[in-house]
């Protein structure tokens, strides 16, 4: 009887730990910069840099920014552009519904009309300055979205 | 009764004159400083970019970038444009670390002259100074590949082991906790860069003079990273002075200036290039 009985909690123990390990590694991989995010994120820029640079005949650069986007957060990188070069702008986000809205603003702050190509959390921008200097990069949540984004971005020229 | 008016007239005038010329020099002056620290930014409100700007190693991009830019507007003979190694020993690390920065600068140059031999000679010489900052042992591998890919003339690849050296660098002193090592390295590459573009710009034809700075921002840029330096760096009267001389640069290529389209001249040019020059040498003379 007590055998049976001790089983019996043993098991509800074990029921209850597996629910909770299950629920943290749950939360885990849904936090931003889970590991798994910041990986999903990291090889969604790779791919795209290796494919643009094969394409395109493009140059990658061996440096990365790389961060959380929370709602109502914005984050501006400054860029230097040099006229005469192209570039493209490659950004990698935390999984493959991910969006984000990214804006490039010219060396006297007025937004350059470009559009970009997105697909399945990944970010291309070509930008070709006709002005060498500080270029502005702003990068957000898409209007309505509140669930925050990993996002790794780098960018490419030629 | 006809002198006396004649002396007040004057002296409103001397008096007008001058308050004219106040006026006229004080907004000039403002202007200067504020260019650096906040610039005009027409569709981005001032509270937002003043919250969310960051800082990044992918804002300062690699000489390669540069260069590859100023080589789209004219046939440049690059090689013409190489500076000797050193024959002393630098005071200090963070002069150290300027030069090491500045054979980087020399590494993309001699890259760009596909010239081989001098990538090796480079090679060499960065992995000394890297000994003397404690990280020879760190950058072996990348110096091996650089080389490897420099015989090949696998140029691209050779530019990608160069800027993975400086950013392994970085890394490691940041790590060791000399953050300010690996900023001093950042400028050296950027001083020496922007000294080769002032004598290219000079020595050729170009449409876009404000290239031979790197563009508009490129030295304020240089003068954050050094007002950033830690208190023990900003006593170094080397570093006062070179504030000095690149503020007087900025003050030169300020972005309204070249935005307006004011047309510069070899004048500017070479002004600029001197007083880099200068920055460069304080740092590198003999102690």
């Amino acid at each position: 009887m007590n055998h049976r009985r001790f089983s019996l909690i043993m098991v509800v123990l074990a029921w209850v730990c597996s629910g909770l390990t299950a629920q943290d590694t749950g939360e885990a991989a849904d936090a931003p910069d889970s590991d798994e995010r910041k990986f999903g994120a990291r090889s969604r820029a790779y791919d795209l840099e290796f494919s643009v640079s094969a394409a395109g005949n493009y140059k990658r650069r061996d440096t990365y920014w790389e961060g959380v986007l929370d709602a109502d957060d914005t984050v501006i990188i400054p860029l230097q552009l040099f006229k005469g070069n192209d570039y493209m702008i490659a950004i990698g986000l935390g999984s493959k519904e991910n969006v984000v809205a990214v804006t490039a603003f010219n060396c006297a702050g007025k937004v350059m009309p470009l559009i970009p190509d997105e697909q399945e959390g990944r970010l291309l921008l070509p930008v070709s300055p006709n002005q060498s200097g500080a270029h502005f990069l702003r990068l957000r949540l898409r209007n309505g979205v509140t669930t925050p984004v990993y996002a790794v971005m780098t960018y490419l020229y030629r | 009764m006809k002198a006396r008016d004649h002396r007040a007239l004057v002296v409103i005038l001397a008096l007008v004159t001058g308050v004219i010329a106040i006026a006229q020099n004080e907004p000039e002056n403002e202007d200067d400083n504020e260019a650096r620290t906040k610039p005009t930014l027409q569709d981005i409100p001032a509270e937002q970019f003043e919250k969310s700007l960051i800082e990044s190693d992918l804002s300062l991009p690699t000489p390669a970038e540069l260069f590859d830019a100023l080589a789209k507007q004219t046939n440049i003979r690059w090689r013409s444009y190489y500076r000797d190694p050193l024959t002393h020993t630098l005071a200090n690390r963070s002069n150290t670390a300027v030069w090491l920065g500045a054979r980087l600068a020399d590494t993309y140059l001699a890259m760009e002259a596909r010239d081989t031999q001098q990538v090796r000679n480079l090679s060499k010489d960065i992995q000394a100074h890297a000994r003397n900052l404690g990280m020879g042992e760190k950058t072996e591998a990348r110096i091996i590949r650089l080389d490897a890919f420099a015989g090949e003339q696998a140029w691209t690849g050779a530019r990608f082991e160069v800027e993975s050296l400086q950013s392994e660098l970085a890394i490691n002193l940041r790590a060791m906790r000399d953050k300010d090592l690996a900023e001093m390295i950042l400028i050296g590459v950027w001083l020496r860069t922007l000294e080769i573009t002032t004598l290219v710009v000079n020595a050729e034809e170009f449409e876009d003079m404000v290239v031979c700075v790197g563009g508009i921002g490129m030295v304020d840029q240089l003068l954050d990273r050094l007002e950033k330096l830690g208190p023990g760096l900003q006593k170094d009267p080397i570093i006062g002075a070179a504030k000095s001389q690149l503020e007087r640069v900025s003050r030169i290529w300020k972005g309204e200036k070249v935005l307006s389209g004011r047309q510069y001249g070899d004048d500017e040019v070479k002004e600029t290039h001197t007083r880099i020059s200068t920055v460069l040498n304080y740092f590198v003379r003999k102690p």
